[in-house]
């Protein structure tokens, strides 16, 4: 029952820290610290990826590393550069006495390393938490240089050598499904899609974040945004926008939503012109649906 | 439980017999075409010594985890799952949240379970079709396998999921083929002289930094002609949900259907669904089951998106029987245009499937010479074909 008590841990802390955590996502948060491998988590945006990572770093009490990925992301900014100028100054120096004992490789040690963050997160004895977020808006490339500190927890320097991880951070990777990501990478990981929460859990959700909202408010926003989420639309609401949306009307002060409310607020939950129109049109039949 | 050594023992060889059935597992696992890599079974193997092995949802979390590295095949892994272990993942719910009745249930999770047993029924009436055919018995697994070499005609609205989850599984990523021309580039093999010159003026003649380049790739695109005439009704439904799919990897394709004229219907196939995607355009598309003018729309394409479309890196793909009531010659000299015009004509034709099919209409025969490769269409094992054809 170690295991079981484990998950309820995690799920109890995680809850203190207002996220509220499933078993299947507190089974797979365990079994990537125990195994030391790579959680790579998946699911439609605002579903709250990004923020398991930070909650888990700040229920483990460890540093939480963050990568964002953008295209183009490249070793450089990723992993290590060296500090140029000051390699020049130091060569300027030798130069200027050359009896000081220095020798030019000197210039590649650890002392003119600007580590970033996948370096950073290996370095050191204290255990951190890194969080790879929205790989999937890395190029290719990026995925092939991360499998060596994905499986390895290791990266090579080839001036210097290899830096091994002390210790191994505990490593998240989000995705949004942009694309696909290649096999390779996923095998090194541990996988788990996070799905909309259920009407019940996203009540949950919002009662941890906006804790002023009534209760019966709060299932009926969890509910609109249930049945919102089985419509066609171009960018489906996410639990971020869910939460926005609470906060606005709790803002407002309303004890029930109706129509006014939906069109005053609707900017809190979509973000397309197209996507406005079409839940201001058709705000009665949501409302009509979730009320019946 | 007196003699510690045996129960060490007892143990031992009971965690022996259950490695040994999660190998089989995972050898059932393969054999469904269900993905497995050597490193996610030692992932698997792994996992299984941190968890309570006893406790059923851990058991099959730690499997899911390792095993399933694609949202999409979490359907499959359960069905196989349930299958093997005969304990299916609605059991491993933990106690305090397997409580949910099914009103209380997400609509997506409804959703899933409604799929789940249309995929239960399609299995089942895909076997009593079989039965009725007199044929072997099929194990379920080779559904997939039975239903690759189906003829879209005669597939049951039951098994459209089914269908669907095969589309998507095909493997239609192309290879990208390097292009002749060069572009700037950072991580480039190829010396940039020209740029690393005209950079070095600015500082002095001094070459600073060295600029590299590389080759450009080179897209294949599709161009895809599909006709929706009342002959073709069965296979247009199934080419353009396989053109959904298609759509996703190979950016750039482009999907008109025509009967007795010409309609683009590419954007449509950008939404997010394959039934929004097809009820937008039955919506739009007026002239579906109608007669045919291939010639004609032929003529009409070319004239109203031909400066666009018409290019010598496209491969143009017509789909159709070839039927046709409209005049021979515009056919013939427009098929002339697209052989020279394009980098290749692929012809899908449905009726291929009859082993003594002659190109007997009029239309078919007149369009033949020109096209380079002439292929059947009828069932997603000759889509597979086709795929290979345009990765060539």
């Amino acid at each position: 029952m170690k295991t079981r008590e484990a998950m309820q841990r995690i799920k109890a802390a995680m809850r203190e820290k207002n996220y509220i955590c499933d078993d299947e996502l507190a089974f797979s948060l365990y079994l990537a610290q125990e195994m030391e491998k790579p959680l790579l988590l998946e699911g439609e945006p605002g579903v709250g990826k990004t923020e398991v990572a930070k909650v888990i770093a700040d229920v483990l009490e460890r540093k939480l590393i963050r990568l964002q990925c953008y295209e183009g992301l490249d070793a450089t900014s990723t992993i290590y550069e060296w500090n140029y100028a000051k390699q020049l100054l130091k060569i300027k120096a030798i130069d200027a006495c050359p009896s000081s004992g220095f020798h030019l490789e000197d210039v590649f040690t650890e002392e003119f390393l600007i580590p970033r963050p996948l370096l950073m997160a290996l370095q050191g004895e204290e255990k951190k938490v890194l969080l790879i977020d929205e790989i999937d808006r890395a190029d290719e490339e990026f995925e092939a240089f991360l499998l060596e500190m994905l499986s390895e927890f290791q990266v090579s320097v080839p001036e210097y050598g290899t830096i091994k991880a002390r210790n191994r951070p505990l490593v998240i990777v989000t995705s949004n499904r942009v694309r696909e990501l290649h096999d390779a990478l996923k095998r090194r990981c541990l996988y788990h899609f996070i799905d909309y929460p259920a009407p019940e859990r996203e009540m949950e959700i919002i009662l941890a974040k906006v804790p002023r909202l009534h209760t019966e408010l709060a299932a009926k926003i969890a509910r609109i945004m249930n049945n919102l989420r089985q419509y066609e639309f171009y960018k489906r609401p996410g639990v971020a926008e869910t939460l926005d949306w609470a906060e606005a009307i709790a803002l407002l002060g309303k004890s029930d939503i109706d129509e006014e409310t939906m069109d005053m607020t609707s900017g809190c939950l979509f973000k397309f012109h197209e996507d406005v129109k079409r839940f201001k049109e058709g705000k009665k039949e949501f409302l009509a649906t979730v009320e019946s | 439980m007196s003699d510690p050594a045996r129960s060490r023992e007892d143990n031992g060889s009971r965690s022996m017999a259950l490695m040994e059935r999660v190998v089989r597992f995972m050898n059932f696992l393969r054999r469904n075409r269900f993905p497995v890599h050597t490193v996610s079974e030692i992932n698997a193997a792994r996992a299984l010594t941190l968890i309570d092995i006893e406790d059923q949802f851990q058991f099959y979390m730690a499997l899911r985890v390792c095993m399933v590295i694609h949202h999409t095949h979490l359907g499959l892994f359960n069905r196989l799952y349930m299958k093997f272990w005969g304990t299916g993942p609605r059991i491993p719910m933990p106690p305090d949240d397997g409580e949910e009745d099914a009103e209380e249930q997400s609509p997506s999770v409804a959703k899933r379970l409604d799929m789940e047993s249309a995929v239960e029924s399609s299995r089942k009436s895909g076997k009593k079709r079989l039965a009725q055919d007199e044929e072997a018995p099929v194990l379920a697994h080779s559904i997939y396998e039975s239903l690759r070499e189906k003829d879209f005609e005669r597939i049951l609205e039951s098994e459209m999921p089914l269908l669907e989850e095969l589309l998507k599984r095909m493997r239609l990523r192309t290879r990208e083929r390097k292009g002749r021309r060069f572009k700037p580039s950072k991580r480039g093999s190829v010396v940039d002289l020209r740029r690393s010159m005209r950079d070095s003026t600015q500082r002095g003649g001094e070459i600073v930094s060295i600029l590299r380049k590389e080759k450009k790739p080179k897209e294949t695109k599709l161009v895809l002609l599909a006709d929706v005439s009342g002959s073709m009704d069965v296979y247009s439904t199934f080419l353009i949900q396989f053109v959904y799919q298609l759509q996703r990897y190979l950016r750039g394709t482009e999907t008109f259907v025509f009967g007795t004229r010409v309609m683009r219907i590419t954007d449509l196939l950008h939404l997010r669904s394959v039934r929004t995607a097809m009820s937008m355009v039955s919506k739009r598309v007026l002239f579906w089951s109608g007669g045919t003018d291939i010639g004609g729309c032929f003529q009409q394409f070319a004239g109203s998106f031909g400066a666009k479309y018409i290019k010598r890196n496209r491969i143009l793909v017509i789909l159709s029987d070839g039927w046709d009531k409209g005049d021979v010659e515009v056919l013939r000299s427009q098929m002339n245009l697209f052989k020279r015009k394009f980098k290749k004509v692929i012809w899908l034709n449905p009726n291929l499937k009859y082993e003594r099919y002659q190109p007997l209409c009029m239309g078919m025969a007149a369009a033949l010479p020109y096209v380079d490769h002439f292929l059947p269409c009828h069932n997603v094992k000759t889509l597979e074909q086709f795929v290979e054809t345009v990765k060539r």
